[in-house]
């Protein structure tokens, strides 16, 4: 979706034609969904963030800034709303022990690395989990995730290279060293 | 050059965006020593961990729950905002009446809660105020019962028809997950009379023509009394969703052989 289709989308729910918003879930369901997959690393958590924050942007798009890109508006909504499920989780559920890694002989599955990743990321801060997401997950440029976090691209180079430093070493700790 | 620069480097040749510069001084340390290389290789593994994880399709609930949602608070939104727009279009086109509007707001909204507050509304038929509190039985006596489950919550809707013909709807929902729960009815047949809501929960609810719409998690329990202004009783639909997916089933305000009994 263009920005001026999207911008016209916004415009549209805002005079209170509710299906344009098909639009903008269209566009950013399957990306929004892959980033709170990566956040809280459970299916029908990350399903239930989605919807939460998709609905949370529709009652809120008359406080949405123009001049911001709207995928920038709705990512930081989704993070939050990961953040608040995370902090229920943590209220209701006690933090489960790290499960050995697969030992550094092991030739790792596709299932295992997933696992492995999804564990480690939720020991990174969210910022460091946010970019380590939209560069490999999302597979934004540098320049994209600029606009999208709103910081510049030499902050975006910085946090994702302290991104994967931590993350190599939280999988060096699982016992992982080649993959 | 100190370690970190070395990995700085290499992020930026594996990420893609190493200029000739960079890419020529990473070849030349890497051809210098051992320990480059080695440190090359395990920067490479992380990179290439996290490459091997691909996207993950949303589950096809998900567009359809979503745009219930959101179809759900437009309708709730156009309907509160339709009586403030009245008012507003009164007064707005005449600059300096934003005190008279107020004050009309005002006068509206104390005379509602003066007519909640002396009952004045259960007597005249019209949807009474929320309650909160015990619920007892309904007088009468029950007629159908319909439980439905979807993913994470669980739904119980009874129907109990009263001696003076009303019926009643009693909704009791039990849910781990954000869900909504709707109560349809023929608004041609049955006029609400009274809306309580026993188990107060910060979820939201509306009654509007035809519906009563809740959403919610957790607990909520409610009791929609209904009056019925024609011989025919049509069954009453109940809907119950929740992301993971929705059931529905209706309650007969009548047994089935009620007609062949007449």
């Amino acid at each position: 979706m263009s920005d001026d289709e999207e911008q016209a989308a916004v415009e549209r729910c805002l005079r209170g034609e509710s299906r344009a918003f098909e639009t903008i879930v269209d566009s950013y369901q399957r990306v929004l969904y892959n980033v709170a997959l990566r956040m809280v690393n459970d299916r029908d958590d990350a399903q239930d963030v989605v919807q939460s924050a998709f609905v949370k942007a529709y009652e809120k798009l008359h406080t949405y800034d123009r001049r911001r890109k709207l995928f920038s508006w709705i990512y930081r909504i989704t993070v939050n709303e990961c953040l608040d499920h995370m902090a229920r989780r943590r209220r209701q559920v006690p933090m489960e022990e790290d499960e050995p890694g697969p030992g550094p002989d092991h030739a790792l599955e596709e299932r295992e690395v997933e696992t492995l990743i999804g564990a480690a990321l939720l020991d990174l801060s969210v910022d460091y989990r946010g970019v380590i997401i939209l560069r490999h997950f999302v597979h934004l440029s540098h320049r994209e995730m600029s606009r999208v976090l709103e910081i510049s691209e030499k902050t975006v180079k910085s946090r994702l290279h302290t991104a994967r430093k931590l993350l190599g070493e939280l999988l060096a700790k699982r016992g992982v060293s080649r993959a | 050059m100190r370690d970190d620069e070395f990995d700085r480097l290499v992020n930026d040749e594996l990420d893609g965006v190493a200029t000739p510069e960079q890419k020529a001084e990473l070849a030349r340390r890497l051809a210098e020593g051992e320990s480059a290389r080695a440190r090359y290789q395990e920067i490479q593994t992380v990179f290439g961990m996290l490459d091997r994880i691909e996207s993950v399709d949303p589950p096809p609930s998900l567009r359809g729950s979503v745009l219930r949602a959101v179809e759900s608070r437009a309708r709730a939104r156009s309907e509160r905002g339709g009586w403030r727009d009245l008012l507003a279009s009164g007064f707005g086109k005449r600059p300096g009446l934003g005190l008279g509007y107020a004050f009309a707001v005002g006068a509206v909204v104390g005379a509602l809660i003066l007519a909640l507050g002396s009952g004045l509304f259960n007597r005249a038929g019209l949807p009474g105020a929320e309650m909160q509190g015990a619920l007892l039985p309904p007088s009468g006596s029950r007629v159908d019962t319909v439980h439905l489950a979807a993913k994470g919550a669980r739904a119980t809707g009874e129907m109990w028809t009263e001696a003076n013909g009303g019926v009643s709807v009693r909704l009791e929902v039990r849910s781990d997950v954000p869900f909504e729960a709707h109560v349809k009815f023929n608004p041609e047949i049955y006029i609400p009379v009274s809306l309580r809501r026993v188990e107060p929960s910060g979820g939201r609810f509306d009654l509007r023509r035809g519906e009563l719409q809740v959403s919610d998690q957790g607990s909520a329990r409610f009791e929609l009394r209904l009056r019925a202004v024609s011989a025919s009783r049509p069954p009453l639909g109940v809907w119950i969703g929740t992301s993971g997916g929705n059931a529905e089933g209706q309650l007969k305000p009548l047994p089935p052989n009620w007609n062949q009994s007449r």
